[in-house]
This record gives structure tokens, sequence and C-alpha cells, in this order.
């Protein structure tokens, strides 16, 4: 198919969002605004016990003393969060064994996102707990993961089934207090995924969950908590579509994961969330707090985002290195095109001796989009030989967007070496020609840039995410050269 | 909280209100709009982006006065030894003509500053140090050179604070007409060691093709505060260097604004800090591209040591015209104390393309591996730790263009025994 010059930029930008689909079942939805009878409601309807309750309170409590921030470089309309439906869960309740079970309309759906259950259970020896709007519908492989002692369910199921677990770690990485969106989202969770991995166990395949907003404004407030127990592995995979529409949509999840001693979390992120439309309305708001905490000596967290999706992003996450040589994993790429806005980066807070951490952040700038790197590592006085290193690129595909880098570095420990590098530029012009002289087209000459500018990246998702991510990249950018 | 210091802001204006301002008078829109921003601002406080990692605790806690003295006092220590220079001598923020060189050269003005004088409005109202220094300014002058001509000799200012608890709010116009040139030294002194408080501005202008520089020494006494301001704007083809060395002086911040205003400009910004026993020494540069083809490099460099704080903000902003910018910057510090703290933040704020941009930033120790090096060819490990630091400093230095300034500041840093003689 051979496009030239502005036929190509016409037929791309012209594009329709590839997976803005809704999917018809009757939901179950709380009337819209925020109080304490909603929070009675949600956690009534949940059935959840007394402590729960009244955590939610204080957090309800604690959110209405705060104020938005606004030091992101960002601008946007703040939503009405008394607009808001803070609950919705489809109404049919069964649990499903076995596949045809489950409605018949939600597994069109999946199958359109390609990620048919029977697929996945067959070939990918992928587990996946699919969340339909707030409430884990289908969980698949749990028993294969329960033989082994693994936990992986959905957050209201933990709650019922391993309280002890859950009111130990809930809160314990991002607490209330700790910012606007946390404190609601602690507030007025509705669902999301709970894992537990048992000491010195190496969970066998990637868990994976596939987020998706589905019914009209109700927000989406996931809480996902991941615990690995001395010497255990986790490789854990999460990834967003959202149907389109022209309303803003708020999405303010929190992650909490906490490794202990000789543990390995490995979080991997694929975002693609409706940015809303050329002129930027619409689209998803992504206000998420993301943190891990290395708590346990040589503990390891890493964190894998590739984020293509949402309106306005702001996302950081974190890692605590509080145990002795424990690490840190930070890689990111970010792409923005058209009126998107993205405020994304990472926090390295260093505690414990000869701890070590890695930033490696990829923003890729098209359309009039915004894209800044905002970052933060610290380390702290007990933090000897600590060691840190950053690197923060930008690539800028037209005049009119804009690539920023905002990285706070605060050392108060001598031994310690830390680095950090950014470079903003361009695509290069000469690249392209290159490619176009053998005979590649200008979207499949800019999609083999793109793809190997963020190559370091990519490389450290797991296999069948990193083809996904690749397919992403290339849509977000075709045609957004000027 | 909010009270007191409140009151500390009303106390010290309650001090200065019959002291007439040294621009009002030249300026006098600024004048109002900068006392009307003094009922709203405050000292800041960490909570502002701005001073997250300076306290202004303990400029908030004295009681400053503003202090014209007629003292004499014997310049011979400030002089750059092998520099002919004219000297303009000020004393607690007050131009002292007596003590000055009087013999001006051809081309080059110094005076009184005049309406049509460039100024940096939207930076007067932005910031509680800036309103105060415009609403209470001590004295200002204007040094110009005029067009086409080239100023052999270097002129060189000296703030000399004197005195107990003085409060010194000096102004300087520095510019260069069109293919002028022109290269100013600011010293920051103090003879005795009483506590002092500078808060200067120098407002700068380069005309097209012009070169400016301007290479500031600040050497303030061990009690010392100084808030030193730098607003430059710079025209076409213009080049322009700036040297910043904070020696000594207890709490300083160096506020540096560049506002490149044309095509074809090259700016140099350069700048060492060597924060020890409780020193807290905070820079904040903004280099703002507005323009095409401009290129801008800076470099920064700090050693820490004893309970010594530094703090670094560069910003580069490249603005959605400026395309063909090349923009560099690097900082890098060298821990020698478990006590100390370096907080550095470089920022890149680009809305163009077309540009080349990076900066690096870096924090650590001296290679253990070369001390060893050195000591094994019979260094003591004092010497080999100094030799490398003098190393790391001097790669600063070696930009400065005049000869007998680097020397002068490469003796100053021995004598505070930072440098291997």
């Amino acid at each position: 198919m051979a496009y030239e010059g502005d036929e190509i930029l016409d037929h791309i930008t012209s594009k329709e969002y590839e997976f803005g689909f809704t999917t018809d079942i009757e939901t179950d939805k709380a009337p819209p605004g925020l109080n304490e009878d909603i929070i009675r409601l949600i956690s009534n309807k949940k059935e959840e016990p007394e402590w729960l309750l009244n955590w939610r309170l204080e957090a309800l409590r604690i959110w209405q003393g705060m104020t938005e921030p606004e030091w992101a470089h960002v601008s946007y309309k703040k939503p009405d969060f008394q607009a808001i439906s803070y609950y919705a869960a489809p109404k049919q309740k069964k649990e499903y064994k076995s596949l045809d079970d489950v409605d018949p309309e939600l597994r069109r759906t999946m199958e359109r996102l390609g990620i048919s259950l029977e697929e996945q259970k067959r070939l990918t020896g992928v587990a996946v707990d699919f969340v339909m709007d707030s409430v884990s519908v289908a969980t698949s492989f749990k028993e294969k993961l329960a033989e082994l002692g693994i936990i992986f369910c959905s957050m209201s199921e933990a709650i019922k089934e391993h309280p002890e677990l859950v009111k130990k770690y809930l809160g314990s990485v991002v607490p209330r207090t700790d910012n606007f969106y946390a404190a609601l989202n602690s507030a007025v969770f509705t669902d999301g995924s709970f894992c537990y991995i048992p000491k010195g166990v190496r969970c066998p395949m990637e868990l994976s969950t596939y987020f998706r907003i589905n019914e009209k404004g109700t927000g989406q407030f996931e809480r996902t908590l991941v615990i690995a127990d001395e010497s255990s592995y986790v490789s854990y995979l999460e990834g967003c579509t959202a149907p389109q529409r022209d309303e803003n949509q708020l999405h303010a999840a929190v992650v909490e994961l906490v490794a202990l001693k000789d543990a390995e979390i490995k979080y991997s992120t694929v975002q693609n969330w409706y940015p809303g439309d050329k002129e930027g309305q619409g689209g998803v708001f992504n206000f998420v707090t993301k943190r891990g905490l290395c708590d346990g000596d040589r503990s390891r967290i890493s964190w894998t985002q590739v984020e293509t999706g949402s309106a306005i992003t702001w996302k950081y996450p974190s890692c605590i290195l509080k145990g002795d040589y424990s690490q840190g994993e930070f890689y990111s790429v970010a792409v923005t095109n058209n009126m998107q806005q993205a405020d994304t980066g990472t926090k390295m807070i260093h505690i414990g001796k000869h701890t070590k951490s890695t930033i490696i952040s990829k923003g890729i700038s098209a359309g009039k989009s915004q894209n800044s790197y905002r970052g933060l590592v610290q380390i702290n006085r007990s933090a000897d030989h600590a060691r840190n290193f950053s690197q923060c690129d930008s690539l800028l595909m037209t005049d009119r967007c804009g690539a920023h880098t905002f990285p706070y570095i605060e050392v108060n420990n001598k031994t310690a070496r830390v680095e950090h590098e950014a470079t903003t530029s361009k695509i290069g012009e000469d690249q392209i020609f290159y490619c176009l002289q053998r005979g590649l087209d200008e979207e499949k000459a800019i999609s083999m840039i793109v793809n190997g500018y963020a190559k370091e990246v990519l490389n450290k998702l797991p296999m069948e995410f990193a083809v996904e991510a690749q397919k992403l990249l290339a849509i977000s950018l075709e045609g957004s050269v000027g | 909280m909010e009270t007191t210091t409140a009151s500390k802001k009303d106390q010290l204006l309650g001090q200065l209100r019959t002291r007439p301002s040294a621009l009002s008078e030249t300026f006098p829109e600024l004048a109002l709009a900068a006392r009307e921003a003094l009922t709203e601002l405050d000292f800041p406080t960490t909570r502002q982006e701005n001073w997250k990692y300076s306290r202004t605790t303990k400029l908030s806690s004295e009681e400053w006065t503003i202090q014209p003295s007629e003292a004499n006092i014997s310049l011979n220590e400030w002089r750059i030894p092998g520099l002919d220079a004219i000297e303009l001598v000020w004393v607690n923020g007050f131009f002292r003509a007596d003590l000055s060189s009087t013999e001006i050269p051809a081309g080059l003005s110094i005076g009184k500053p005049a309406p049509h004088t460039i100024r940096h409005k939207e930076e007067v109202t932005m910031d509680f140090f800036s309103a105060l220094h415009e609403v209470h300014c001590t004295d200002a002058l204007a040094i110009r050179a005029e067009k086409s001509k080239k100023i052999e000799k270097p002129v060189h200012v000296l703030f000399i604070q004197h005195g107990a608890l003085p409060l010194s709010q000096p102004h300087l116009f520095l510019e260069t007409a069109e293919l002028a040139e022109l290269e100013v030294i600011v010293s920051f002194v103090s003879v005795d060691g009483e506590k002092a408080l500078c808060n200067a501005v120098i407002e700068g202008n380069a005309g097209k093709s012009s070169k400016l520089t301007c290479t500031l020494i600040e050497r303030e006494g061990e009690q010392n505060a100084l808030i030193c301001r730098s607003l430059y704007s710079i025209e076409r083809d213009a080049v322009f260097h700036i040297h910043t060395h904070t020696i000594s002086g207890n709490w300083v911040r160096n506020d540096l604004h560049i506002r490149l205003n044309g095509t074809g400009i090259n700016a140099f910004l350069n700048g060492i800090y060597l924060p020890r026993e409780s020193q807290h020494i905070d820079n904040h540069t903004l280099v703002d591209h507005r323009h095409p083809h401009c290129e801008s490099n800076e470099l920064y460099k700090g050693v820490l040591n004893d309970r010594g704080r530094a703090v670094f903000n560069g910003k580069v902003y490249v603005q959605i015209d400026a395309q063909k910018t090349n923009a560099y910057q690097n900082n890098a510090n060298i821990m020698l104390s478990d006590d100390a703290s370096v907080y550095t933040k470089p920022e890149l704020e680009i809305y163009a393309d077309d540009v080349k941009c990076s900066h690096g930033s870096t924090t650590g120790q001296l290679d253990e591996q070369a001390i060893f090096y050195l000591r094994a060819r019979g260094l003591g490990e004092d010497n080999a730790r100094r030799l490398l630091t003098t190393a790391f400093i001097l790669e600063v230095l070696d930009r400065l263009e005049s000869e007998p300034v680097k020397e002068y500041v490469v003796e100053l840093l021995k004598k505070e025994d930072l440098l291997l003689d």
C-alpha cells in the first residue's frame, strides 16, 4: 500500500481508537457522589469486615482534608469528585469454574482484545485475572497456582479469605496519607488483584491482569497488592485498553509491592487507555500511585512500563530500598501524541547499605503533546555505597510538542555514586531517509527507529508483552512526523 | 509559625520604611508594583519549589538595618594582583566615589541609570527578595560600553560589607552597546567578622554582536549571607560569559537568569562552589532560549566538606521557535565528608524539536584507585586527595579568559586550603 506525504498523515491521524468499543452488560451502579454513606454502601455490597470499613472511613476523612496536587507539568479540567459513581459491578455474580459459564458477551469482548482465555490457558501459560469494571469475573490457572501455595485472586476474595495478610500489608507501602489520589483510592477502592508468593517459591508463569474501564462515568479505583515472601520470585503483568468515549474518566489506582528477604518482583505494565481525540476531547485521566518496598536484604523490584494511552498520565512507580544490597529498577517508554500529557517518572529512596538503582526512561513526544520525566533519587545518610544510574532520553517528532526533564537528586552520603544524564533530540531525518531509500515506507521507518530507540526498555518486558508493546508503539506514532 | 514569619517581614519593612529606594525615582512603576507584591510576599519557605532546599530562617531571624558608611577602608586586600582595573567601590550597598577610580576610559560611561535602561520587569515581583530590593534599593549604578568600543581595562566592582547587621541592596546595570566589549568583575567581601546580609541585583544587557563577561567572586565573611540575583538579556550574535565563584560565606544564594533574545548567541555559564563547615550554597540558573541557532554551555562543579550543603538547580528552557538550539549542561559534585549533602535538579523544558540538548549530573567521592595510584608514587594521602580535587576544580577555572583573575581565584582557594599548592 503506497501512501504519499499528506495522504499518510490524513490516513493515520484520522484513525479511530482501535479498541474503542463498549460491552453491554447490565451493571449494578451506585449513585454518583462521595460521602460516608457511599463508603458504607461499597463496603456493605462487598460484605467487608468492620476493620476495613473503618479503614476506608478514616481514608475518606484524610482525603477530605487534602487538596488536589498541582505541581505536575500538566493542565486539565479537574474532575468533579461528586459527579463520579464509585461503584459498578456486573450484576451476575456467579462463580465461574469453566469458561463455558462466562457470559458470551463478555467473552466476545475478551476475544476482541486478543486475550481469549482458552488460548492463553493452552498456549502461553499465562493466568489471567480479568477485571471487567471493578469486580473480577474470571480467574484461570488458579488451581495450578494453589498447588504451589501461591495466592492469586481478586482483592475482595483476599479480604474474605486471607484477611490477616491483607490487614498486615494493605497501606503499608502507600499509606492513606500519602497523597490526594492514594487517599481517595483507599476510601473507595472496589476491587483489584491480590498476590502472595510463599517462601522459596518461584512462580512458574507470568501473572497477568487485564484492566478495563467499562461502565460510563464510574471511574476505576483498583487496588493491587503483591507480596513476595522470602526467596520467592514473581513476574506480574498489567495491561489496559479502554472503550472510546467523550467524557473524561478518572482512574486512580494504587499498587503496592512488598519484597521480603531475597525475593524478586517484576512488574510490567502496558497502558493503552483511550487518549482522547485529536483535539484532546475525552480520554482517561490516569493518576496512579505505584510503589514497591524492598523490605528484606538482597530483595529486588523492577518496574517496566510502556505508556501509550491516557489523556493525562501522572504516575511514578517507586522503590523504597530498605534492605541492604536491595535493588530497584525502572524502565519506561512513554509515548504521547496529539494533545496527550504525561508527567511520569520514578522515585528511588535508598535507605539500606549497598543499595542499587537503575532508571532508564525513554520519552517520545509527537503531535502537540507534552511529555515530562520527573524523578527523585534520594540517598539517605545510612545508605553507604549506594549506587544510582539514571538515563532519561527524549525523542521529539514534531515542532509543536514538548519534552521536559525534572530530576531531583538528593545525596546525603559521601560513599554514594549518583549519575544522571539526559538528552533531547529530534528523530533523525537522515535515518528516515536511509530507510526510505531502502524501500521502507515512512511509517515502517519511524516504527523501526522508535523501536530501536526503546529497545532497552522493551527487552525487559516478558515475551508476549514485548510483541504487544511494539505494535502499540507503532500504532501510537503512525503518521506523527510533521 | 505563619504569624511569627509574617511579623518578621513586617518588622523588617517597618525598619526600612523611611528609606527611599535608589530606583523608585527612575522606575516609579516598578517600585509601585514591587511595593504591591510585598504586601503578599513573605520570606520564602521550603514549601516553595524555588526554595525547597534553602531555609531562610537565618535571614528572617536577624534585625537588619541599612547603614551608610563613611569608613575609610583599605582596598589592598581585595585588589586582584596583576590586574589593572577600574575600581568601583561600594560599602554597605552605597557607592563610594571617594574610594573609586576617577579615570574612566573613553567609550565607557558610569553613572546613574536612566529611565530607558532595560529592566527585567517580570522578575521584580516574582520573589520576596527581589521585591524587597526594588522597594529599598540602597544605591544603583549603570556601566555602559558605547557602540563599537572595546574597553581594554576591566571594571572591578567591590561590594564591601562592614559593621554589624547591615543590609546592603546594591543594584548594578551592565550594558554593552552594539559591537562593544566589556569585562566586569564583581567581588563580594566583608571587612570584619560581623553578620551582614547583601541582597544584590545585577541586570545586564549585551547588545547586538557585543561581548560581555561577568565574573563573580564571592568572598563573604563566615557569618554573612548573600543573595545575588543576576538577570541578563542577550541580543543577537552576542557572546556572553558568566563565571560564579562562591569561595566563602555562610549562606549564599545565586540566581542567574539568562534570556537569549536573538539568534546566533553564545552563552557560557561556569560556576564553582565549595561549601564546608556549615555553609549553605544554592545556585539556581535559568537559560531561556527564545530564538533559533543559539548555544549555551553550562558547567557547575562543587566540592563538599564537613557539614556543607549545596543546592544546584539548572534549568534550560527552549521555546517553541528556538530551533537548532544547542544546550549543554553539566553539574558534578564531589563529597568529601559523611555529613555533607547535595541537592541537584538539572531541568530541561523543551518545546522545539530540532534541538540538541543534554544535561548530566554526577555525585560521588574521589576515586580510591586514583588515590592509591598517587600514593604509590610517593604523595601523602592528603596531598593525593587535594591533587584530585584541584584537577576537578581547575576544569572550570580554566574557562576563565583573564589570566590574572584565574590566578587570583586559584590563590584564594589555596589560601582556603582547598587547592594543592
